[in-house]
């Protein structure tokens, strides 16, 4: 080797160590706080001035701060409490005004008029205008990522009629489409232009992607203070918000990162967490609730814990063996000793969502199982068939129902294999029909209050592939019946398709519903949390992922 | 911990003493494995864990529960006489769950070895013999790449692209371990290259086949077979962090990694669902480590040892 | 050879080294199973979306060409975007770093000191219950998996006898210190805040001492054999025949030649160090880059896998070579880059 290629390659090495350790000096998280405005003792400080009332929580991480991202519960418990949308889903599963006043929508059902209320500011004291409006929504069909899915199949066009007035234009009449535009969280189109660096999106650079995964750009009752990735996320409650606090509604909020049950525990124990994630073992709930001012709460909030199956890859293509396999799931004993309190299913939907209707089920029994089993095409040579069964690492009780059906199968002699799949890879894998398992464990909620949505989410083409559908049905006659449903705006005809449809896919048993899923938190006592009081009393909670963490409506007491 | 190489290279011997080894006799290796009481001790532990491994279904109190097997009534039962070391959370024995382990342990040990080790000699080999040319830069430097970084880590990054099983965790280990064995014999060929025996069997014409495996090889196996005693234990370790997060064999097959990892979430109450996989761990790579050192008593002589 | 000359050498044989780990790691990232642009932009993402991605990453050109473009955005410090933080993976990178590296660093201090002290004193009282205590210690040490350490500690100091704080690097509530370093202690004792040192230097002892247990118990073995084989030798025979006091001839005569095998073992304990953060920052919680690397590799995070690898790669064959500096200026009769 020369020696000038020799300096040379030093010279990049050399470049490479400085550019560590320069990096070394400036790379850790910004402190907001000069270090002695604290009082750092070994213990931990709590928060003792009376004017701060925190509530922290635990969540998965992989979430996306920006929220046209992301649809998990963490990102989306985030965009609901930094953001706000035209209309607010209420309980009953109707919307009330929030950044829109009034609405009006053309005979055609094509034509939806929005007037925006006048006096909200985004956090950086900017007003909140129809070009914001317009902005967001472009930007999430733009981005094509997170609940654009929801929006992409009937939006044609979205524009400003004026300062505070947005009219969007739809492809084809759409009933839900009021339930759907929670989802429309809405950007400071300004602050976002301003930051946004070079990007794919022409003169829209990245759409400010780099900057949003950091910071908020929104009008909600809470303003990000600040992000330590993987971390924590700190938000801080914003004075001039629009809307109403409880009183005592916490002043500022913490999201962190990481659902392991040493930490949870020890955070609990020290009182440093007031809310415990969804995800933690029946046993781990148990044990937090043990501790000194923990309760343990629950509701049910439309989310369902599902079998997926493969209906396009043996031997779950052959609906004898899907039969057979909901004859193998001991319905009572899973809501008995592995999802305390959950509830059996009684349709392929869970059991609070407008448009529900009652359907027969499939009884635990191993005898019919059999039965089953011996109609299908696979009956002669049983030996050479699997049943792949994965489950989703990060939700280790799902491994109890994995093993329970595998010891049942193998009572039929039925081959399951058991896979641990990380969520990321999981969404990977059901991405192509041949790397798709036969069988899927997942939770799954509706994206918007109505049988409707799940219902596309669960068995429409346009989801076939996504960790929503595991099931490629790609079925034109269901899709036909799906897409007939949301384009009825008479709610009558309506739920008799999604009723009909609810019919066929329990006896067709396109994936399996298992149990109705109750939300299970471990949190501190000195908390008011409305949706746990709701439950208690018997009262629906929110069906739609993040809305009962409304933390503005949550009272922190001493 | 991903340290696989602990014996010095400077201890073998010179090469002219292979010749004289042959004539020793058994006893005499036996004495000089046995002068380390340790080394009979990690003789007994592993003679113990392979019959374990090997008569698993025979030995275990629940065979059953080493596969899928549901009994929640018996979820996290502390130690008693029906589960010695107690359940687990679906109620499965950890005593069978440990035995059954060690033979996916072992057999992971066995394979990679048996893949590693040959393929790192002969590359070593052939470099250590063409000293100097194309083929030594060659096989030399990308043997450096793989040994730039900790073993564990690429072996974790290898094994995470790819599917998690245990075939996976095999071959990600295995990319990581023939390295280790190339340099190692790379520098014993290449030192062997100018002794007088090679020289002379060069100069009466032999083949480059009959220099490289009659008389260069036969010397360097001291130290291989001695580093292998010592690896089968590394690669237990290796393969157990390789399934504590998952990466290794899957459920319901145990595996002493993952039933760690699992009983992490159970803790403080369940303790016996971390603390018996645990200790099987230590215990079995000690022995390893034990037998490895006797090993390397054994073939190795002339130096003190001190420990 | 002289010192530069050696260093210069080893400065280029790491650059070729690095330059072909940085193949391997490009080339497995990129030959696995499944399609990376779905990998990053979730379940939900349009196909458009997929296909923007798709062109914006260079995945649709051959392999050589996407290797081209990353390694050319390698050299500017530029790793690409991890899908799992959606942020540039070299910002990523310098933000995680120095939480590693404070512990590590502290490991490192621990494992010298507490490898020569032990190992001397069992030693100075060969044969006695110490170094008994110590042998079999050690022996122990070695086999104990990182994450076994780190499990047990953290049920010890975790739940049953809390006295130390063990998850995290600060307490909750706590700001820290505004970055110099990155260093939480040592940024907090140039702002001379003592109660927040005191906090971060807590939260440290546990994983740091779990990080080094292994490499401790190592090399505290191989202190105390070189010790024991050192004291026999003539030269100092000689020396306590001049009557030099037996303190000074353990300090200044006997200690550092026996130091040279322990030193030499360094690399492999580097090594030991750096795999076992993979799996002890994951246990305690520590927000360093070891626990951004397994985030990242069972997200297969392609990009961030390969940027933590390819760092990780750099500061170990960095160490290699102060390693063997230290060891030559110890063994004067060490020639370098000898042999």
């Amino acid at each position: 080797m020369s020696k000038s290629i020799a300096a040379r390659l030093l010279t990049v090495l050399a470049c490479l160590l400085l550019l560590l350790t320069t990096a070394c000096g400036g790379g850790a998280p910004p402190a907001a706080n000069p270090p002695a405005a604290n009082t750092p003792q070994a213990d931990p400080p709590a928060a003792d001035d009376s004017a701060e009332r925190v509530v922290r929580m635990t969540h998965a991480g992989g979430y996306a701060v920006d929220p046209h991202l992301g649809t998990d519960s963490a990102g989306t418990m985030l965009s609901v409490n930094l953001y706000d949308s035209l209309v607010f889903p209420e309980l009953d599963g109707s919307v009330s005004p929030c950044l829109a006043t009034e609405w009006t929508v053309s005979a055609d059902g094509l034509t939806w008029d929005f007037t925006l209320r006048e006096d909200v500011k985004f956090h950086d004291g900017a007003d909140l205008t129809a070009s914001d409006v317009v902005y967001s929504m472009n930007r999430i069909l733009a981005l094509g990522q997170g609940y654009s899915y929801l929006f992409s199949g009937y939006i044609q066009s979205v524009e400003a009629t004026g300062d505070y007035g947005v009219r969007f234009t739809l492809g084809k009449p759409f009933a839900p489409f009021l339930r759907i535009l929670p989802r429309l969280y809405v950007l400071n189109e300004d602050l976002v232009r301003a930051n946004q660096t070079a990007g794919s999106y022409g003169d829209n650079g990245d759409y400010g992607l780099a900057y949003l995964a950091e910071h908020d750009a929104g009008s909600g009752a809470y303003f990000i203070e600040e992000v330590r990735v993987q971390d924590r996320v700190t938000m801080k409650r914003f004075d001039e918000y629009f809307g109403e606090f409880a009183n005592n509604a916490p002043t500022s909020a913490e999201v962190i990162t990481g659902t392991e049950a040493a930490t949870v525990r020890t955070l609990m124990t020290n009182k440093q967490l007031e809310i415990s994630d969804q995800w933690q073992t029946s046993e781990a709930y148990e044990a937090l609730a043990r501790l000194d001012g923990v309760t343990l709460g629950s509701f049910a909030s439309g989310q369902m814990l599902f079998v997926m199956l493969n209906t396009k890859k043996a031997p779950t293509d052959d609906v004898h063996v899907r039969r057979a396999l909901a004859h193998l799931i001991d319905y009572a004993q899973v809501c008995e000793s592995l999802f305390p309190g959950f509830e059996p299913p009684d349709s392929p939907l869970p059991a609070d969502l407008p448009g529900h209707t009652l359907t027969p089920v499939y009884e635990f029994s191993l005898e019919k199982a059999r039965e089953e089993l011996a109609q299908s095409a696979y009956a002669s040579d049983l030996g050479a068939v699997t049943v792949d069964l994965a489950w989703i690492a990060e939700v280790p009780d799902e491994e109890k129902l994995s093993l329970l059906i595998q010891a049942n199968a193998s009572q039929i002699g039925l081959k399951v294999n058991v896979i641990k799949v990380p969520w990321s890879a999981y969404v990977e894998q059901v991405g192509q029909v041949d790397t798709t398992p036969n069988a899927g464990i997942c939770f799954m909620a509706s994206d918007y209050d109505e049988a409707g949505s799940l219902l596309y989410q669960r068995y429409h083409s346009d989801t076939a592939g996504t960790w929503q559908q595991i099931e490629w049905l790609e079925d034109p006659a269901i899709d036909a019946k799906i897409d007939e449903a949301l384009t009825t705006i008479d709610q009558e005809a309506r739920y008799a398709v999604y009723a009909d449809l609810q019919n066929e896919i329990m006896d067709q048993v396109y994936g399996i519903s298992v149990a109705n899923q109750i939300q299970k938190y471990a949190y501190s006592d000195s908390l008011v949390w409305p949706a746990m009081d709701a439950a208690a009393a018997g009262k629906p909670v929110s069906t739609l992922l993040g809305y009962n963490l409304v933390l503005r409506t949550f009272e922190v007491n001493k | 911990m991903g340290t696989p190489e602990k014996n010095p290279v400077g201890e073998t011997a010179p090469a002219g003493d292979g010749r004289e080894r042959r004539t020793d006799t058994l006893k005499k290796a036996w004495y000089r494995f046995s002068r380390n009481k340790l080394s009979v001790v990690g003789l007994a532990v592993v003679t113990l864990v392979v019959l374990l491994a090997l008569l698993a279904p025979v030995v275990s109190p629940h065979p059953q529960h080493a596969s899928a097997y549901t009994d929640f009534a018996n979820s996290c039962a502390p130690p008693s006489a029906e589960f010695p070391l107690g359940a687990d959370n679906m109620g499965r024995d950890i005593l069978t769950r440990v035995i059954f382990s060690l033979r996916g342990a072992l057999y992971m040990a066995v394979i990679v070895l048996a893949i590693s080790v040959p393929v790192g000699s002969f590359l070593g080999i052939m470099a250590g013999y063409m000293k100097n040319s194309w083929v030594d830069y060659l096989i030399m430097r990308v043997t450096d790449v793989f040994l730039s970084v900790p073993a564990l880590l690429l072996a974790l990054a290898v094994a995470s692209l790819l599917e998690p099983n245990l075939t996976n965790a095999m071959i990600a280990v295995t990319i990581m371990w023939w390295p280790w064995y190339a340099r190692l014999v790379y520098g014993m060929a290449s030192s062997c290259r100018n002794e007088y025996y090679v020289i002379s069997a060069e100069l009466i014409g032999a083949g480059r086949l009959h220099i490289i495996f009659r008389e260069i090889l036969p010397n360097c196996l001291a130290p291989v077979f001695t580093k292998m005693a010592l690896d089968v234990g590394w690669v237990i370790l290796i393969g157990a962090t390789l399934s504590y997060v998952g990466l290794g064999e899957q459920p319901p097959t145990p595996s002493l990694g993952q039933m760690v990892a699992d009983g992490a979430r159970y803790m403080p109450e369940a303790w016996w669902m971390t603390i018996f996989p645990s200790l099987a761990i230590v215990v079995v790579i000690l022995g390893f480590n034990f037998l490895g050192d006797g090993i390397g008593d054994m073939l190795a002589r002339g130096e003190n040892r001190h420990d | 050879m002289n010192l530069s000359d050696f260093i210069l050498k080893r400065a280029v044989m790491s650059v070729i080294v690095l330059a072909g780990l940085s193949v391997v790691i490009f080339v497995v990232a990129r030959i696995v199973p499944g399609d990376p642009a779905r990998l990053a932009l979730g379940s939900t993402a349009s196909e458009t979306a997929l296909e923007t991605f798709r062109t914006e990453n260079h995945l649709l050109e051959p392999l050589p060409v996407q290797y081209a473009y990353w390694i050319g955005g390698v050299l500017q410090g530029n790793f690409g975007l991890s899908t799992g933080t959606k942020r540039p993976v070299a910002k990523d990178i310098l933000e995680f770093l120095p939480a590693t590296l404070e512990m590590a660093l502290l490991a490192a201090l621990m494992l010298i000191v507490f490898s020569i002290a032990i190992g001397a004193l069992a030693a100075r009282r060969r044969n006695s219950f110490i170094d008994g205590a110590v042998r079999v210690l050690s022996y122990i040490g070695i086999a104990l998996p990182g994450f076994v350490v780190a499990t047990l500690l953290l049920l010890l100091f975790g739940s049953l006898w809390p006295v130390i704080p063990v998850l995290g690097r600060l307490s909750p509530g706590l700001t820290p210190p505004q970055a110099i370093t990155g260093f939480y202690t040592i940024d907090s004792l140039i702002r001379l805040n003592l109660p927040l040192f005191w906090n971060a230097f807590l939260h440290l002892l546990v994983p740091a001492a779990a990080l080094c247990l292994g490499g401790l118990c190592q090399e505290a073995r191989l202190v105390r054999s070189a010790m024991i084989e050192n004291s026999g030798r003539d030269f100092l025979t000689a020396m306590r025949g001049y009557g030099v006091p037996e303190r000074v001839l353990a300090g200044k005569y006997l200690l550092k030649p026996s130091l040279i095998p322990a030193v030499s073992c360094m690399g492999m304990d580097v090594a030991a160090l750096m795999s076992n953060a993979f799996l002890i920052e994951v246990i305690f919680d520590w927000p360093g880059i070891s626990r951004y690397g397994m985030t990242a590799m069972l997200a297969k995070d392609l990009n961030a896998i390969s940027g933590v690898i390819l760092i990780f790669g750099a500061i170990f064959v960095i160490v290699n070579i102060i390693v063997d500096i230290v060891v030559a200026w110890l063994d004067p009769r060490i020639r370098l880059g000898g042999a």
